[in-house]
């Protein structure tokens, strides 16, 4: 019997309503990551010639750093996110109550200007919430986490 | 007897983004019961579509805020509709009453496209257009 439209594309709807896989949220990361650089760089005019100045590197591996990719390694992101004015910081947080509140690890973004966003993760007991920049704990709720989980800019 | 089709029986069916905080719905175009669209992102590779959905998700809540011009440009020169491209895959999309998104259209092709394939997408974009509801 032919299958109708509904039950032909229920892996592809499947596939979308499914939660974040590990790549797929390293993924939103990265797009999230070079979101920020490129519009800094878009709003004060930076050209990859001057952040290849400041990283003494050539114009070509400041090409290379911006291809996007989810290999790109910590170090890279730290000096980047620095050469267009962008404070980038790992802060782990140990909440009292392991089981009932999850160790949350913050990954934050304080951009050196009047708008500031962070993108903030936390364990594997949390969602991820791509356009909000953060991890949100299932258990308890985000105000009870810690008062940090909140979004700025973005 | 063979079964007559009827001719451009036009659907969209919705790409379900759980996020709360979305700004866009966001759906796929099916066309006689086929999705060119769907039916070419399932031969991609896991990383590509995994790519491809986290844009998809972040298009869908940020909006054109998610302004990250290598990958993703919402409308393209001279033609009212956009285009996600990865490598050498590229998704097809217009907008329409300005929270909708509708792929359309699945092209794999390197470099630059050919300015009579973008007028021949323009034609098929207005086609679809028209037949896009305001979703309930």
């Amino acid at each position: 019997m032919k299958k109708n439209s509904k039950d032909q594309y229920k892996d592809i709807d499947d596939f979308f309503a499914a939660d974040f896989t590990s790549n797929q949220k390293a993924w939103s990361m990265i797009h999230n990551y070079y979101n920020l650089i490129l519009s800094e760089m878009k709003k004060k005019e930076i050209k990859r010639t001057d952040i290849a100045a400041k990283l003494k590197v050539t114009p070509a591996a400041v090409s290379k750093l911006l291809n996007k990719t989810p290999n790109i390694s910590l170090r890279k992101m730290v000096e980047l996110a620095d050469s267009v004015g962008l404070d980038f910081e790992l802060r782990p947080v140990i909440v009292q109550n392991e089981i009932e509140n999850p160790t949350v690890i913050y990954l934050n973004w304080n951009i050196k200007s009047e708008t500031s966003c962070k993108i903030e993760a936390s364990s594997s007991s949390a969602t991820w919430f791509p356009g909000k920049h953060y991890y949100e704990p299932v258990k308890p709720s985000r105000s009870t986490v810690n008062e940090e989980l909140t979004c700025y800019g973005g | 007897m063979a079964k007559k089709v009827r001719k451009n029986d036009i659907k969209f069916k919705e790409i379900t983004i759980k996020f709360d905080n979305k700004i866009h719905r966001v759906f796929y175009l099916v066309k006689n019961n086929r999705s060119q669209v769907m039916d070419s992102f399932r031969q991609l590779e896991t990383d590509t579509q995994d790519r491809i959905k986290a844009m998809i998700n972040d298009m869908a809540v940020l909006g054109d805020k998610f302004d990250n011009e290598k990958n993703i440009r919402w409308k393209l020169r001279k033609y009212d509709y956009g285009e996600i491209k990865l490598d050498c895959h590229r998704m097809i999309f217009f907008q329409k009453f300005e929270n909708n998104i509708i792929f359309f259209k699945y092209l794999e092709k390197k470099g630059k496209l050919k300015d009579a394939v973008y007028k021949s997408l323009q034609k098929e974009k207005d086609e679809y257009e028209k037949e896009f509801k305001r979703p309930i």
